[in-house]
Parts: structure tokens; C-alpha cells; sequence
């Protein structure tokens, strides 16, 4: 008896069953795996493939893409009406959606179906682009002179952002890193946030002008050159960063030993900007202020004539040695640090500024830039620092290669000369 | 970190007690000896947590230039022992993991011209585990099959040759179009699909992947003779001669594109370039400066001294523009707090401990006392007053501990019952060492580390004859044996001439060659020229690495085999193959001397103090690393008995006319070259170090005395002349 080859019978029932779908007219030409629906027992997947593959289906029957349980079949004297359909089209961007992203040209489809398809196929296609009526799940753009196609549900990816904005979004995402619900916003400069972004300074410039950083944030102009940035939020967290961070910033930028108390008109007026000034003195002259200043600073309103009246802010350390200058002994140890580590700060910011920029100060340079400011003091002040780490002090490694002065401004320690000053870690 | 050692059956014959292994260990190994970096990844503790946020900054950069496609230089800075070499070893086994193609440099004494191809052979040897098959499972074949999986169809594990061909060659236009569509760049793209294919044949066994072997030499940079280049699919003309400086950079590029598609950065690591000739440091920087400017997808990292960075950038050896670009970004390595650097202790003791977890008695100990057996008074003792510390200076602490806990256990009379007295035993005065014992033993150190680092990867010193000869000219200048060292003029078919004193008086002069490469026709020139020298020295020492044996051709009578055997009956003709073990030893032996100021030594009363090169070139001598090495114990066999007396007047009388010559110069070139003018006999028994000393303190009489200026530099000074005020 001979053998039956159970792949061939299939292919026949398939192509039978075609002929039969044809003659419906109802459901011509019809998905592949659709039309094994039809048979019972329904065979799978593998033994399907194998079907249409093998010369029984082949010679009379055609599947739009090769391999493909999805893809349409006609039979091979209906080649036209095949390459016309809707379901070769829809085929043919799955399959290309498949292998990269879209849109692609009718010629880029049109390699995706069957050999035999091609020309009707892209005959097809051109033709429904003319006349616009493209099935609704297709969408054609123009591009030049020519056209592309991809399906509705698989639209080309949008492109990539530039990258200054995508400096500009990881500009935003690093100054709302450091805020914290409820919190003021941190006193965060320009020149912070360039070395925290790791960006060229070009790169920055760019950033920086990016509608989205530039409409995120809040840029505060400081004398001389620093430039404050602030996020922008829903609540009032601008007023909440003046009467914080910014106010606590303005008020040591006046520090001066002849004057302890500040008005709002002197402080804003380090601001660069004249709106700015109006703003931020807006808020800073406010009369319920109290629960919101920092802490250590304490404000009072003072007389200014018919006008009204200015808040005058100041330090409560100052408020404090005031009522005690009859026995400082106690209190003057934490003034006389408070006063140097603004002090160390301003200088070491201009050497520093000097030098490079490189984050390395020789304690030869901070001891000259503070001259009245005693041994013993720079030394205990420095120490507090340290341990607080805002600054810390590295060797220098030429131990033999120091000069009487190097080694006379070095803090020894452990046998070593401790001669550089570089700003901690935070 | 020396592992504990395990317990022995005592010689007594008593039953050994549990606790007996715990004491055996802690006398016979120590925890702390080893502070500095041995290997990629062989550092066996690390405590992540420190220096976490310098590490992830460099991950992040690493992953910047990937995402942006661009190239960023990174300065990482901190004093010695601030933990600067183990942060690299991180970020090398981070890379390691198939997220970076990450290179350690090391190459840092080719010369200028060849610097750009050293790096490139570098990446290429990296991607290729050391130009060795099998080639399917090199870094290299990973890429380049990652750039083909995605363009494979549905359902197909492999393409037709033709297929393949369109495949990678559509895939490699965009890394083509950023790294240049030079011939360069489009002959590199026709070797990659040449190995591609070489690769895939092997790994089905359908061949043996020899082309492979060729084609990775010519993406190194080497050339080809014209076989080869045929059968690699080159143009003859095309790869006969080495690639250039910027030939070189532009196929760096496209491998950092390749790198690009899978994902993964480029990663450079120089470390520590200061103690390098000032012009070799001018040179280096340079190098990265082009780099940063000429390639994409890479992240540039020099590791370095702070102070020294700085000295270097002011005094204009490396310029500002390309200091803009090194130091675009900058990783601090800060000291650590107290607490952070008691970590690393308590880690280290841990690991020691661990072995011993089962021991009642210990158990109890380390229970109480978490830095058990070092003891929380010790810590307290030695720390509380300190505001921070270097990682090694803590770990320096708990060796000298260590050390003293072992001798105690030593000069106990009844060793059961040390740990019952624990942590009040008496103390044993250790024995007083001297500076030098105290240098050799850190020399000592630094070099097994080193040596350990090399084995662990070789891949990071491919064959490079430059090189060599640049490790061989630096050691033996520095040596202390009375060599003249020089390069000859241009032409002269030797890259070396080394002049040595006769014990009978006059000198000997030896010519070396040194040869890397699997060209048989620049092997076969290299080879005729030598025999055909008419004034040939008195020794012609040619030099090759055993990784690349000469090449003579096919031909059983090939020229080059020819020429080789004519040399070979020639009188002092010889011929130094060196094992891969034994260029390491050159690159250890150079660097670790380089670096100096990484080795410290706490003296006998006095205190902890940086090396100087002269100490580690003295100690080498001492130990006998020089005579121990085969090639560089051929020059330097016998030291001459005493040594010469150099008047003022003669240094003097250089300096001044060396320092009119030249804007200025360093104490040790003008040491160099002092010393090679000197005649034979009054050479013996001199070294550079003498030399150098002596010109430094007559320089200072004369900088005193306002005839020149002089500028402090790391280790020697810097000599420039004084500005007079233009006649009339």
C-alpha cells in the first residue's frame, strides 16, 4: 500500500478549501490561518507552513509572505487581486514593523511580500496613495517628492530629543535631586550645577537656553557673577526659596564688621536684575515673615518714613553678643568661627578662582589672605571645618622639596606636612 | 592580601588544640601587608561603599559618552594611597562585565610618532585576549556578531557568506560615516568581515581561522607583507607599511563605533604620567589631547598625583588647551573619615576570620572586640585624634600592629596562652630596621603587586618593539653602572647604542635592535641592514619578543633567514627572545621606579616619607634585579670598583652651555647627558644619580649667583637660562 504523505493531503485540503472560500466570495483572498480554522482536525502551526510550502498548494495556490501563518493566500490565478488586498498591505508593514522601525517606502514594502506580488503589489499601493483611499489602518506621510507608510498602531518613533535638551532635562532632574518635599529649594549656583552635570562649558550654554530648562527653573543674577538657580512648582516655592536659601545668601554677602543688620533695599540690591529686585524685595518685606525665615536669622520692621517701612534682617549670633558684651568669654569662640569660616570661604573661593580652579589651595596663599586673623585661630577654625568636612587638607608629597615657607604655612600631622586646602564633599 | 596560612602538626607531637590554626595563621600571615593594587581584580577586599560616588561618576561618564556619542576626558586626583589605582581596578571589572571595552595603557615609553599605534594595539590586543585563538570567544568576534543578531531573520541562526557580507557592511555605514570614510577606515571595515567570517568558520569547525592571525596584526597597526595582505583581502600596497599616527586614531575611532552598536564605551586608562621624561609627558598628553578631539564614544581617564597635575599644568608641560580637555571633568579622591577607613580593617579582618569562625575561644574574642585581634584601644589609641585618613596609611597602621601582635606571639613563653592575655601582652620591641631593608622590602612589594597585575592581564602589554626599547633605554640610563645610553642618529640600523666601561680601561660600545612584529619583510630589512653595517659595534644585541618569533618567510631560503644566519656567525652577534615574563619585568621594574612617590617608608624615629627614584634604582641594584634580568644583565654584569671625582668647574662649565642651548631642561636629562659625555674611564663607577646630585648642587650656586633659574619640580629641579637684557 503505498505510503500517504499526510503534509501533501493537507496542502490539498487547503487548496480545496480556497477554492471553495473563492466561490463564497465572501472571504476572498483570506488570512492563512484563518483558513485553517476550516479544517478538522485543525492542524498546527508547523505542519501548516509545511503545507503551503510543499508543490501540491505551490503550484496552484500563493501565501502574500513567505513563512507566514498570517498572511493572506490566494489561489495563483487570482495573483492580482492578491497583491490588491488590504491583508498583503497589512502584512507586509507587520513584517517590516517586525525588523525596524517605521515609516517605509512602497518599495521597502513591497520586499517583504512574495516574489511573484511585488509588481502588482506595488502597482497597488501607488495606486491607492494616488487616489487616497488607503485601507484606515494604513497612514501615508509625504517625504520629499515621495511617500511613506506605516501602520496606525505602530507610528515612527518620535525623534530623539537634541542633545542640549537632553542636557537640559538632566540640568532639571539634578537641581529637583537635591530639593525636598516641604523644604525650600537649596541654594544651588549656575557653576555648581555645570560641574555637577559634568557638561563642557558650551554644552552647558546650550542647556541652559533650552526652553526646557529655562522654563523649569527660576534664574537669580547675584553680584558679581553667581547665577542661583530655582526650580519652578505649582506652590509658592519661589517665595519660599527667597525667604530661605536666597535670603540667607544676600545677607552674607553683606557681612561687613561695621554693621550687623541689613534692610531689605541693600540686600536685594545685590541682585543684578531691577525686575528681579522689585520681586524678591516683594517678598522679603513682607510683615508675617516670622515663621518662615531661616534659622539664625531674625528680621524687624523699621521706619522708612511716610512710605511704610523696610524689613531689616540680621544675624542672631549679632543679636545675641549684643546683650552679652558684658561677659563674651562664653559666646566668643563660635562667633569668632562663624566669622572665619566666611572668611576661609571668600578666600579660598579667589585663590581658588586664581589658580585654575582646580580645587587646591596652598595654606602659604589662605594664610596671607587672611593676615589678621591669628595662628592659633586659622588653625582651630580650619580643624572645625574639617570635621564638619567642608574643606579638607592633603599632604604634600615632595616632603624634602618644601620651601621654609611652605613649611612654616603647613599644619603638621602624623609626620606629614599638610600644605593643600580642597573643598570636601558635601 | 596573604591568605591564612593553614595549621601544621606542632614539633612537640602534643595534640594541636582548635585554637592552635588560629595562632598558627595569625604569626605566619598578615593581613594588611599588601595595600596597593596587585591586578585588575585581584585586590580580594574591597568595601564598595567608599569612594562609591567617584566610582559611580565615572560610570556615569562612561555611560554619557556612550549615550552621546562623544569623547570626554576625566581626570581622577588625590594624593598617593587615596585609593586612585582601586578605583580603576573597579571600573576595569565593571567594564570587564560586558558593559566597556576598558584599557590600561602601559605603554607609556614608545616613542612620540608611535604612541598612537601603541594604543591601538593595545585595544586591539584587549579585544583580541592577547592576538590569541580561538577567535570565536575574543571580545572582538562578541562585538562584531552583536553588530549582525539583529539584522538576522526571523528563525535564522546564520546567513549566506554573500548575506553576511551586505549585512555588515549595511551595519558598519554609520560607524564608517563618524569615524571618516578614509581608505583606512573602509580597508579596516573589509579586515573586520574577513575576521568575522575567519571567526565563524572556526567556531563550526569548517576551518581553522587562520587568516585571523594576519588580519589582527594589520588592525593593530602592523604591516603586512604581501601575501599576507592578499590573502587578508588587502590591497599589497595597501597594508605593507605600519599605520600612521592618524591612520591609527581613525581605525580607534571605528572600533569605538563598533564598540558603540553593542552598547558599550571605549575606556582609556592612563595612570600616572608625571614621572615620565618631560618631553615623553608633553608627548602622552598630546596623545590624549588628539584623542579627545578625534574619537567618539570614549571616556579618557588620567589617573594622577594631584600635586603633580598641577605642577605639570603650570609649568606648561601639558598645555592649557589640552588641560581644558583632560580636565573637563574631575574625580577628587578625598581622605576618608575615621569610621569609613576603620571599614577597610574590618573587612580585611573578616576575611582572615572567617576561617575560624568555629573556634569557641576566637569566636568570643572578635565578638567583643570587632577589630579583634587588633583590639578597639589600639584603634582608639592610634585614630581618635585624627580628623580623616589616607586608605593606605590606615592599612600601613594595622600591618605595624600585626607585626607587633606576631612577635609577641613569637617571644610568648606559652603560646596556648597569648589569646588568654589578649589584648595585654607584653610588647616585644621589633628589631630596628634600617632605611635600606625598609625600601626593600616596599620595593619589594611594589613589584610582586605589579608582576601579579601583568600575569593576571596579560593582554595589557602586547608585543611592541618601541616600547621595549624604551624600557630597556630608561633602565639602563637610570642603572648606576656607568653606561653612556643613547639613540643613534636617524638611519643607523640600531635603535640603541649602550657604551660601557672596560675593566681594563676604554669602552665597549653595543648596538641594540629590538623587533616585534610578523612582517617578514620589515623583519628581513631590518635584519640586512644589520648585516650589512660596515661599523658594526662591538656587540649587536638583537631583541625580540618570544610572543612573535622571527618571521623569515615561507621560502626555505628566504633573505631574512639568510641575513640571520650571516649575523649568527658573526662575532658578538646575539640574539635576546624575551618571554612575555621577562618584558613585564622590564615595565615593572621602570614603572615601579617611576612611581616613587607611591612607596612610602616610616623610617626608625624619624617620619613617613615618599621614595625617591634614586632609592628605588638603589635597592634594585642591591637585590640584584638588574644582573637577575637577561637582557639587562648582559650590560650590566660587573660595576666598576670606585668612582670618579668630578670637579665644579667642569659641571659648571656644562650646565651653563647646556642651559644656553636649550629654554631650559631637567636635572635628570642633563644628569644623562652629562654622564654619556663623560670618556669611559672617568664613567666608572658614576651613575645618573651621582651626576644628578652633583649638577644640582652646583646649579644652586649659580642660581644664587643669578646666572640661571631654578624651579622645583617633583623629584629634580628644572634649569632654565636667565633672561639679560638684549645688547645695545
Amino acid at each position: 500500500m503505498p505510503k500517504v504523505n499526510a503534509i501533501a493531503v493537507l496542502a490539498d485540503n487547503l487548496v480545496t478549501d480556497l477554492a471553495t472560500s473563492r466561490a463564497s466570495s465572501t472571504d476572498y483572498p483570506i488570512c492563512l490561518d484563518r483558513l485553517s480554522t476550516r479544517l478538522l482536525p485543525r492542524p498546527d502551526q508547523e505542519a501548516l507552513l509545511k503545507a503551503v510550502a510543499n508543490k501540491k498548494f505551490t503550484s496552484r495556490a500563493i501565501v502574500a509572505v513567505k513563512g507566514r501563518a498570517d498572511a493572506p493566500v490566494a489561489l495563483r490565478e487570482h495573483l492580482s487581486e492578491l497583491a490588491a488586498s488590504p491583508l498583503t498591505l497589512e502584512v507586509a508593514l507587520r513584517v517590516k514593523g517586525e525588523q525596524g522601525a517605521p515609516p517605509w517606502l512602497p518599495k521597502q514594502l513591497a520586499g517583504a511580500v512574495h516574489k511573484d506580488l511585488k509588481a502588482g503589489f506595488l502597482k497597488a499601493i501607488n495606486e491607492r496613495v494616488e487616489r487616497g483611499d488607503l485601507p484606515a489602518f494604513a497612514v501615508a506621510v509625504s517625504k520629499g517628492k515621495t511617500v511613506v507608510l506605516y501602520h496606525r498602531d505602530r507610528p515612527p518613533p518620535p525623534p530623539p530629543p537634541s542633545p542640549s535638551v537632553q542636557d537640559a532635562e538632566r540640568l532639571v532632574d539634578l537641581i529637583r535631586r537635591r530639593c525636598r518635599p516641604g523644604e525650600p529649594a537649596p541654594l544651588i549656583t549656575v557653576a555648581a550645577l555645570e560641574t555637577e552635570a559634568g557638561l563642557t562649558p558650551a554644552a552647558f550654554k546650550k542647556a541652559a537656553k533650552e526652553p526646557t530648562f529655562a522654563e523649569a527653573v527660576t534664574q537669580v543674577k547675584v553680584k558679581p557673577n553667581d547665577v542661583l538657580v530655582t526650580p519652578n512648582g505649582t506652590g509658592d516655592e519661589f517665595g519660599r526659596f527667597v525667604t530661605g536659601p536666597l535670603l540667607t545668601r544676600l545677607l552674607a554677602g553683606c557681612a561687613r564688621t561695621s554693621a550687623h543688620a541689613f534692610p531689605t533695599k541693600e540686600l536685594v540690591g545685590q541682585l543684578a536684575d531691577k525686575g528681579r529686585q522689585q520681586q524678591v524685595a516683594s517678598q522679603l518685606n513682607r510683615h508675617d515673615l516670622a515663621s518662615e525665615l531661616p534659622t539664625g536669622v531674625g528680621c524687624v520692621l523699621l521706619s522708612d518714613g511716610k512710605a511704610g517701612g523696610q524689613n531689616v534682617f540680621f544675624s542672631l549670633e549679632h543679636l545675641r553678643a549684643v546683650r552679652s558684651a558684658a561677659s563674651p568669654s562664653a559666646e566668643s569662640t563660635p562667633r569668632v568661627t562663624d566669622d572665619f569660616a566666611t572668611a576661609f570661604d571668600a578666600a579660598f573661593a579667589r585663590i581658588d578662582r586664581e589658580r585654575g580652579s582646580n580645587n587646591f589651595v596652598s595654606l602659604v596663599n589662605l594664610r596671607s589672605a587672611l593676615p589678621s586673623v591669628s595662628r592659633e585661630t586659622f588653625d582651630a577654625g580650619l580643624q572645625q571645618l574639617r570635621r564638619e568636612r567642608r574643606y579638607v587638607l592633603t599632604s604634600d608629597e615632595r616632603y624634602d622639596g618644601l620651601t621654609p615657607e611652605q613649611q612654616a604655612a603647613a599644619i603638621r600631622e602624623e609626620g606629614e606636612f599638610l600644605l593643600h586646602v580642597s573643598r570636601g564633599r558635601p | 592580601m596573604t591568605s591564612p596560612t593553614a595549621p601544621t602538626a606542632t614539633s612537640t607531637g602534643k595534640k594541636s588544640r582548635p585554637v592552635d590554626a588560629f595562632l598558627t595563621a595569625l604569626a605566619r600571615s598578615n593581613p594588611f601587608s599588601h595595600h596597593r593594587v596587585t591586578a585588575t581584580g585581584a585586590q580580594p577586599i574591597d568595601v564598595p561603599s567608599i569612594h562609591d560616588a567617584e566610582f559611580r561618576t565615572l560610570i556615569s561618564l562612561a555611560e554619557r559618552v556612550c549615550d552621546q556619542d562623544e569623547a570626554v576626558g576625566v581626570v581622577v586626583w588625590g594624593e598617593s594611597g587615596s585609593g586612585k589605582s582601586n578605583l580603576l581596578r573597579r571600573l576595569a571589572e565593571w567594564a570587564a562585565d560586558g558593559r566597556a571595552v576598558s584599557v590600561n595603557f602601559l605603554e607609556l615609553q614608545a616613542a612620540p610618532d608611535r604612541l598612537h599605534r601603541a594604543v591601538l594595539t593595545a585595544v586591539v590586543s584587549a579585544l583580541t585576549n592577547g592576538f590569541a585563538p580561538p577567535w570565536h570567544r575574543t571580545p572582538l568576534y562578541l562585538l562584531l556578531e552583536g553588530l549582525i543578531r539583529p539584522a538576522l531573520p526571523v528563525g535564522k541562526q546564520k546567513l549566506s557568506p554573500a548575506d553576511l557580507g551586505r549585512v555588515f557592511r549595511d551595519q558598519m555605514t554609520g560607524p564608517v560615516a563618524a569615524a571618516g570614510a578614509t581608505p583606512v577606515v573602509r580597508s579596516t571595515v573589509e579586515l573586520l568581515l574577513r575576521f568575522l567570517t575567519a571567526a565563524l568558520a572556526e567556531k563550526s569547525r569548517r576551518a581553522d581561522g587562520s587568516p585571523a592571525d594576519a588580519i589582527m596584526r594589520r588592525l593593530s597597526g602592523d604591516a603586512l607583507d604581501e601575501e599576507e595582505a592578499k590573502a587578508v583581502g588587502a590591497r599589497g600596497a595597501d597594508a605593507v607599511n605600519p599605520l600612521d599616527a592618524a591612520d591609527s586614531t581613525r581605525v580607534l575611532a571605528l572600533l569605538a563605533q563598533v564598540a558603540r552598536l553593542n552598547r558599550r564605551p571605549l575606556i582609556l586608562c592612563f595612570d600616572q604620567i608625571n614621572s615620565l621624561p618631560r618631553q615623553q609627558i608633553a608627548d602622552v598628553s598630546r596623545l590624549l589631547h588628539e584623542l579627545n578631539d578625534r574619537l567618539r564614544n570614549t571616556l579618557l581617564v588620567l589617573s594622577e598625583v594631584r600635586i603633580e597635575l598641577v605642577n605639570l599644568t603650570e609649568t606648561g608641560v601639558i598645555s592649557q588647551a589640552t588641560w581644558d580637555r583632560l580636565a573637563a571633568n574631575k574625580v577628587e579622591m578625598p581622605r576618608l573619615t575615621v569610621p569609613e577607613g576603620r571599614r577597610i580593617l574590618e573587612a580585611r579582618l573578616e576575611q582572615f576570620l572567617t576561617h575560624f569562625e568555629g573556634e569557641e575561644e576566637v569566636k568570643r574574642h572578635y565578638t567583643e572586640d570587632p577589630l579583634f585581634p587588633l583590639g578597639e584601644a589600639w584603634f582608639a589609641n592610634r585614630f581618635s585624634a585624627s580628623v580623616d585618613v589616607r586608605p593606605r596609611r590606615m592599612i600601613d597602621a594595622a600591618r605595624e600592629r600585626w607585626d607587633e601582635l606576631q612577635k609577641s606571639l613569637d617571644a610568648a613563653p606559652d603560646k596556648g596562652k597569648w589569646l588568654e592575655h589578649w589584648p595585654n601582652f607584653s610588647r616585644v620591641d621589633l628589631p630596628v630596621k634600617t632605611s635600606e631593608q625598609l625600601i626593600d622590602e616596599q620595593v619589594e612589594k611594589a613589584i610582586g603587586g605589579r608582576v601579579a597585575r601583568h600575569a593576571a592581564a596579560p593582554n595589557g602589554l602586547p608585543p611592541n618593539a618601541d616600547n621595549l626599547c624604551g624600557l630597556v633605554e630608561s633602565l639602563l640610563a637610570a642603572g648606576g653602572f656607568g653606561l653612556a645610553v643613547g639613540r643613534p642618529k636617524r638611519g643607523s640600523p640600531y635603535d640603541l647604542l649602550v657604551r660601557s666601561p672596560k675593566s681594563g680601561g676604554g669602552e665597549t660600545t653595543a648596538g641594540l635592535v629590538f623587533l616585534a612584529t610578523g612582517s617578514s619583510n620589515s623583519i628581513t630589512s631590518a635584519l640586512g641592514r644589520l648585516a650589512g653595517d660596515a661599523k658594526r659595534p662591538d656587540r649587536v644585541i638583537l631583541v625580540t619578543d618570544q610572543r612573535l618569533p622571527l618571521a623569515f618567510g615561507r621560502a626555505a631560503k628566504a633573505q631574512g633567514r639568510n641575513h640571520y644566519a650571516a649575523l649568527e656567525a658573526t662575532a658578538g652577534f646575539e640574539h635576546a627572545e624575551l618571554p612575555f615574563a621577562e618584558y613585564a619585568a622590564l615595565e615593572v621594574l621602570d614603572t615601579v621606579g617611576r612611581q616613587e612617590s607611591d612607596l612610602e617608608i616610616s623610617p626608625p624615629g624619624g617620619t613617613s616619607r615618599p621614595l625617591k627614584r634614586d632609592e628605588v634604582i638603589a635597592s634594585y641594584r642591591r637585590t640584584g634585579r638588574f644582573t637577575k634580568h637577561p637582557l639587562l644583565g648582559r650590560f650590566v654584569g660587573v660595576t666598576p670598583p670606585t668612582a670618579t671625582t668630578l670637579t665644579d668647574v667642569e659641571v659648571r662649565t656644562f650646565v651653563g652651555g647646556q642651559v644656553a642651548l636649550t629654554v631650559g631642561t631637567d636635572t635628570h636629562e642633563l644628569a644623562r647627558q652629562f654622564l654619556n659625555g663623560l670618556p669611559a674611564d672617568r664613567r666608572a663607577g658614576l651613575d645618573t644619580a651621582a651626576c644628578r646630585s652633583r649638577i644640582e648642587a652646583v646649579a644652586k650656586t649659580m642660581a644664587e649667583a643669578g646666572d640661571i633659574t631654578m624651579t622645583r619640580l617633583g623629584d629634580g629641579y628644572f634649569l632654565l637660562p636667565k633672561r639679560r637684557p638684549a645688547a645695545g
